[in-house]
């Protein structure tokens, strides 16, 4: 695996710092020259100072057929450049690329550069979970949100508390794929009981999911019953 | 000619070039808007410029949509920085379907970015060298 880290500041040295740690070959480019040598330094590798939104430079940096370019500068028009030379010139597999602008995520998702990461973006969707239900403790969102896993905590006053899953009345495309009873994990079947107190893993699409995460909170009885 | 008249422009970038464009396309009759994210840059603008004045981001897909991108016949990116240029020809021309673009850019190696026919790109290096050739002494003979 070999990486090109292109621009940033603190987000590309603690990057350069966990990718070198797991033996991850690596190429550094950096526009500023005084961080470049203080990449350099701390990192004791060799940085290339200049524009990676240039070609001359990533033909410079060498990284043709890289397998990722991750772009962190603070400017996303620089950053969209940087991964399409990348991928159409030096036919780099993968680009990442972080933005400012949180509607950058879907504008260049259309315009060709697929991993975007946006923190406001990251950061307001994980509210909007953490707020709608506190039961709710993490979930995970794959192939562009089309569907996710989410650990869901059983409340006292559930419905299903205490009940057998075979009695789980969750929509059709939703599944509960594993349950941590007491901090063990448990595959489960139809007879297993979910208690209260038990985290549950959700798979499910994204049209599901809201009508999924309901059945299985506390204040909402199942009424299809 | 009277078609003219109901044709929308965006500018983004009040830079020499983009002011010089929004003067002339405005006494032509085109209805403007020019978008810089330095209000100060307007001051350049001359007097019989009618069109809109927004202090705003060029690139940012919402002010373009704000700013009517959606029925915009022609789109011009000539600010300072050419990757913000390609950024904004690439919505305007991708998302939005404008049917004119025009860019400016600096950098030939670029070029090989915008694989679209309705992109039109701009070099002032490439204009320079050609005026350089005409007024010069020098016979230069380039075909490369």
């Amino acid at each position: 695996m070999n990486i090109v880290v292109a621009g940033g500041r603190e987000e590309a040295d603690f990057l350069i710092g966990s990718l070198l740690s797991k033996k991850i070959k690596l190429k550094v480019i950096n526009n500023d020259a005084n961080y470049s040598k203080y990449l350099s330094e701390k990192h004791n590798i060799s940085v290339l100072n200049g524009d990676p939104s240039k070609e001359y430079i990533l033909e410079d940096a060498d990284i043709l057929d890289y397998d990722v370019l991750v772009a962190l500068d603070s400017s996303d028009a620089d950053n969209f450049v940087t991964c399409q030379i990348a991928k159409k010139r030096f036919r780099v597999k993968k680009v990442v690329c972080t933005v400012a602008n949180p509607a950058n995520v879907d504008v260049f998702k259309k315009l060709g550069i697929n991993n975007v990461i946006s923190s406001a973006y990251s950061v307001a969707r994980l509210l909007e979970q953490a707020t709608t239900l506190e039961n709710l403790v993490n979930t995970l969102s794959a192939e562009d949100e089309a569907f996710s896993m989410s650990e869901i905590i059983i409340e006292a006053d559930a419905y299903y508390a205490g009940k057998q899953l075979k009695e789980v009345k969750l929509p059709s495309k939703a599944r509960i794929t594993c349950v941590i009873h007491k901090g063990k994990m448990v595959i489960p079947t139809g007879q297993t009981v979910i208690y209260a107190e038990d985290k549950v893993l959700l798979l499910s699409s994204k049209e599901c999911h809201k009508e999924a995460i309901e059945c299985l909170s506390g204040v909402r009885k199942n009424d299809k019953k | 000619m009277a078609k003219e008249k109901h044709r929308n422009v965006i500018i983004v970038g009040c830079s020499r070039f983009g002011v010089k464009l929004a003067g002339s396309l405005s006494s032509l009759g085109y209805n403007l808007t020019i978008i810089d994210k330095d209000e100060s840059s307007f001051l350049k603008l001359p007097d019989n410029y009618s069109g809109y004045e927004v202090c705003a981001d060029g690139t940012d897909v919402n002010i373009l949509k704000d700013n009517g991108i959606e029925s915009t016949d022609m789109f011009i990116a000539v600010t300072e920085s050419e990757n913000a240029n390609i950024l904004a020809a690439k919505i305007a021309r991708e998302i939005y379907d404008v049917p004119e673009v025009y860019i400016r850019l600096t950098d030939i190696e670029k070029e090989t970015l915008i694989d679209d026919p309705n992109i039109k790109a701009i070099y002032p290096f490439k204009l320079s060298v050609e005026e350089f050739k005409k007024i010069s002494s020098v016979q230069i003979d380039d075909e490369q």
